[in-house]
């Protein structure tokens, strides 16, 4: 019984972790991930002139 | 002692990436064409405490397009110490541009003189220290893809000897030297950098520039400063505005320091490249010989190394893993439950993805071959015109082609197209490129049904997706996109003997977001499709055809029976498909509950026939872009309307040309 339960919670918590981490990420596009994101005024943001 | 930050910069396809990577000992993707680098990339410094930023190739500081734009601010805005400016030794003239206002800009750089064996080879002896005096800052001849010269270039860098440039190396009439004069003293004097650059940058109404300074002193301050220039050039020179004189001015430096450091050997051997060239680049056997190789390329993935490789790896999973989890769960005394979602669940919907590795590795490592030798930038270059005549942009090319590999990167490339209606052209058709996500699709249902024509099967689904972008970028820049004008000049890069690390590297780089995915996402919505299979609406472990799964796939099912697979499975395997398309596969392995993928093949085709099939491929190419795509390509248009457009569109014509495969294989009585 405990390793029924033990399985079932870690397979269906990383399950939902995976998914809506994924989809979380997925969202963001890929700047999410850059370093600098912070001081990098071009890239992540669309720029005004070029809509 | 602070970690040191240094900037790498440099024309495009000048080997920025190589000499990052070598540097910085990690790996990043290299491609043997212009605009690989859309976005700055950080990589720690060999046994140096520092950071080393990797900018986009440009070939100025004043920007014309978006990615351009990163290496502009990047000057601008960030707090660094040196740059490392990077130079196509064999196109000196053209680089050296980047190279003076580098050196305006008067911050500490070094020069690495790249392709040196190509200059040599095509008779180029350049006197390094004689620029290198004329400049005042180191230079290192290079050789970046073999490592030739790295350590001398790290040496520099570890016992500090960059040095501040010569910033005078371009002085222009007296008159607009006067008016530079008068706005360097409206400018602040804090600013990082030259005050000198500032005013000329200002002058040349680069936009970044304006903008930074802007919030300094009001832009307006300096219009008459501009009109002025702008007069006094148009008066006493050929330039039309001020930003044509700076250039044609740096110019006559650069042909000037070319004729003191530069000893041109005449060189009688017509280069291989050329010969090549006359042949992959010719106007009517060009496109025929690009499709060759791709029908080549799908003939190793499919028919002759990747399916009886992924067959192979099949019966393992199959077979000895299988039965191993079958057994374990056996001893320890797991559940139904438990024994179904990883039975049914995880391993159907993982493990039927993961057989497709193999082959999606072939045709990256294919792909990486074609790139990285330096054929698809003559692709490109033949593309061109037919891309001009649709519409497109011929730089549209490489965005697509990327865009093979996967959907995101490929959107993301369409950064490079300077006119934001080309740009945007481009990022609505590249989710039409099949990804390798769909690939797992197509071997799922050639295996099935095309047993004995895999490859061309495959391959005529690529060349739909092409075809299809081609004949929307008509339409649609004759009707909602209307097309500006536009130039395109793609350098073509030297062909070069790909190297097998480089090589290998690269077709990891594009195929390990497969097996990622499979580790986590596709994990994740294995277990949610296999639940959603096993419970529905009359409790747990009910029949799957009263399943959640089969209540949401039926809901929508009747709207895709014209076209051949009005089966609640195809419906849900289309909805969940929209998360990630290799999804679907995993969908149809935990929903037919297959052990294998030759049973799985066995109870597909008595749902389908041949020609639904072929329609479902058509379908699953065109219907929807997936769900990273569709926020990619939001960031990118900046607007919902396009990003809405986009998914609609792809449905209709999916929905269109899978019925008229679907009626019109119907009548020929398929």
């Amino acid at each position: 019984m405990f390793v029924n339960i033990l399985l079932g919670v870690a397979i269906f918590g990383y399950a939902g972790f995976a998914l809506f981490n994924a989809i979380r990420k997925s969202k963001k596009g890929k700047c999410a991930a850059c370093s600098i994101k912070n001081s990098c005024s071009s890239n992540c943001s669309v720029i005004p002139n070029q809509k | 002692m602070n970690k040191l930050e240094i900037g790498l910069i440099g024309n495009p396809n000048t080997g920025k990436t190589s000499l990052f990577n070598s540097l910085t000992g990690t790996y990043n993707y290299v491609g043997n064409w212009s605009g690989v680098t859309v976005e700055k990339k950080v990589g720690t410094l060999k046994e140096i405490n520092g950071n080393l930023i990797d900018l986009p190739g440009v070939y100025s500081l004043n920007p014309l397009t978006k990615d351009e734009q990163v290496a502009t601010n990047y000057f601008l805005n960030e707090n660094f110490d040196s740059v490392i400016n990077i130079i196509d030794a064999s196109q000196l003239e053209r680089n050296l541009h980047l190279t003076l206002q580098i050196a305006e800009y008067g911050k500490p750089f070094m020069i690495g003189l790249n392709m040196i064996d190509v200059a040599l080879r095509s008779g180029m002896k350049i006197d390094v220290e004689k620029l290198s005096n004329k400049l005042q800052v180191p230079i290192i001849p290079l050789v970046a893809r073999t490592g030739k010269g790295i350590t001398d270039l790290l040496s520099i860098l570890k016992k500090n000897e960059v040095r501040n440039p010569n910033t005078k190396l371009v002085s222009f009439d007296d008159e607009i030297e006067q008016i530079i004069t008068d706005i360097m003293t409206l400018l602040p004097e804090n600013l990082p950098g030259n005050v000198r650059w500032y005013a000329v940058q200002i002058l040349e109404e680069n936009e970044p520039v304006l903008n930074f300074v802007n919030g300094l002193v009001p832009i307006s301050t300096f219009e008459q400063h501009i009109n002025l220039s702008n007069t006094f050039v148009k008066e006493n020179s050929s330039a039309k505005s001020f930003k044509q004189y700076a250039y044609q001015t740096r110019r006559r430096e650069i042909l000037q320091l070319i004729t003191d450091c530069v000893i041109k050997e005449n060189s009688s051997n017509i280069s291989l490249s050329t010969k090549i060239d006359k042949i992959v680049t010719h106007k009517f056997l060009g496109i025929p010989i690009f499709l060759l190789l791709m029908f080549i390329m799908f003939k190793f993935t499919f028919d002759w190394i990747g399916t009886p490789l992924s067959d192979t790896l099949d019966s393992f999973i199959s077979g000895p893993v299988t039965n191993f989890a079958t057994d374990l769960l056996q001893a320890i005394g797991a559940s139904d439950f438990i024994k179904s979602v990883i039975l049914n669940g995880i391993i159907a919907g993982v493990g039927g993805v993961l057989v497709f590795v193999p082959q999606i590795f072939i045709l990256f490592f294919f792909i990486s071959l074609l790139e990285d030798s330096g054929y698809m930038a003559r692709v490109a270059t033949v593309m061109d015109v037919l891309m001009e005549k649709v519409g497109l942009n011929g730089k549209a090319f490489i965005p697509m082609i990327i865009g093979l590999g996967c959907n995101v990167p490929g959107i993301m490339a369409a950064r490079t197209i300077e006119q934001p209606r080309e740009r945007l052209l481009t990022i609505l058709l590249t989710p039409l490129m099949s990804c390798s996500a769909r690939l797992s699709v197509y071997s799922l249902f050639v295996a099935a049904f095309f047993k004995e024509n895999q490859a061309i099967v495959v391959f005529s689904l690529y060349l739909l997706g092409i075809i299809t972008a081609l004949l929307l970028a008509v339409i649609f820049s004759k009707t909602i996109l209307k097309k500006e004008q536009s130039y395109f000049i793609m350098e073509l890069p030297p062909y070069r003997k790909p190297q097998w690390i480089s090589l290998f590297r690269s077709t990891w780089d594009k195929g390990k977001g497969f097996v990622k995915k499979a580790g986590t996402f596709i994990f994740g919505g294995s277990v949610a499709i296999w639940f959603l299979s096993y419970a529905g609406p009359g409790g747990l472990n009910v029949p799957l055809d009263h399943s959640y799964l089969a209540k949401i796939g039926g809901f929508i099912a009747p709207i895709f029976e014209p076209i051949g697979f009005g089966t609640w499975q195809a419906g849900a395997s289309l909805i969940t498909g929209f998360l990630a398309k290799e999804v679907v596969v995993s969908t149809m392995n935990i929903i037919y509950h297959a052990p294998n993928m030759a049973s799985l093949t066995h109870v597909i085709s008595g749902t389908f026939t041949p020609l639904s099939a072929y329609s479902f491929l058509v379908f699953i190419l065109l219907y929807i872009p997936c769900l990273a795509t569709v926020a990619v390509i939001k960031k990118e248009s900046g607007s919902t309307k396009w990003t809405i457009f986009s998914m609609f569109y792809s449905f209709i014509i999916a929905y269109i040309l899978s019925a008229l495969i679907y009626g019109i294989g119907t009548l020929l009585g398929y």
